[in-house]
């Protein structure tokens, strides 16, 4: 087939630039639910100083 | 996600899958060769899709763009700037297929004819998009900006469609509407920009999805350190 080489050339492109935006979007994906995570963690030990704190003063109050 | 979102979401990918192998069925197998150019045509059955596709991106971008400024709904800007992404990354692959098409047909890679250039200047455009997205970081006055952007950049557009129209170049003429093409080629062109369709509308999904998440982190870390 003629010209074969430039018909091969275009769809390795077309799929290269499309796997590599799939791609950017996973990792992008993969990042934001690690600093969800992260977030979810901090807020959750918070939480549980915050309630463990405020035991304590409620049984200092008796 | 929920369950019923992420079902909607599995079944879309699904649909898009099943469609590009059927494309890429009717591309290399199915269609027969063109007599004039030969197998290089076959890239027009992805150019075409993808310059259609971007068309439609940057549409969806002008809409809620003009929606966006009117209600003040951040939404609309989420989906517009996920649609503005999409566009430049397919009209960035129209530029580079065609000028590969343009090698093989007219042994060079880029000329100046009015429609390469209207399509360079509409990349360039959503590029300056993006980049004042990136660059501006007070939420609403990035969203204003981009907005007007958005809507400014879409003029460009009907000139890049009716540029084989309204000047004479060199670019290959309507040939879709003027019934160029064998009932086949037309087929094989419909799947494909059906395929690509189904492509956007998953990527634009789950782009939007990642800058929700994202204003998310924001918003509870703005809060904690308040």
């Amino acid at each position: 087939m003629e010209n074969s080489g430039y018909l091969f050339a275009a769809y390795t492109i077309i799929w290269a630039v499309v796997f590599g935006y799939v791609f950017f979007l996973y990792y992008k994906q993969r990042k934001l639910r690690r600093q969800m995570g992260l977030l979810e963690d901090s807020i959750g030990k918070r939480q549980n100083r915050n309630g463990s704190e405020a035991s304590t003063e409620s049984n200092h109050g008796e | 996600m929920d369950a019923k979102g992420a079902l909607k979401h599995y079944a879309l990918v699904g649909l898009g899958f099943a469609l590009m192998v059927a494309a890429l069925y009717m591309v290399f197998i199915y269609v027969p060769t063109d007599k004039n150019t030969g197998a290089v045509q076959r890239i027009f059955y992805f150019h075409v899709p993808l310059a259609w596709i971007g068309f439609l991106a940057f549409f969806v971008v002008f809409v809620c763009s003009i929606l966006y400024l009117t209600k003040r709904d951040v939404r609309w800007d989420t989906i517009a700037s996920a649609s503005a992404e999409v566009g430049v990354v397919f009209t960035s692959l129209v530029l580079i297929t065609g000028s590969v098409w343009a090698k093989a047909a007219w042994g060079i890679w880029w000329t100046w004819d009015a429609r390469l250039t209207a399509t360079l200047v509409l990349w360039f455009t959503y590029v300056a998009y993006l980049l004042v997205r990136h660059y501006v970081t007070e939420d609403s006055q990035r969203a204003r900006l981009s907005a007007v952007l958005g809507i400014v950049g879409f003029i460009d557009v009907p000139v890049v469609a009716l540029a084989v129209m309204l000047w004479r170049t060199q670019h290959p003429g309507a040939i879709i509407f003027e019934g160029g093409l064998v009932p086949s080629m037309l087929f094989t062109l419909i799947v494909c920009i059906v395929a690509f369709t189904v492509l956007y509308f998953v990527l634009v999904a789950q782009s939007t999805r990642l800058k929700n998440m994202e204003a998310d982190i924001r918003n509870i870390k703005d809060i904690r350190m308040d």
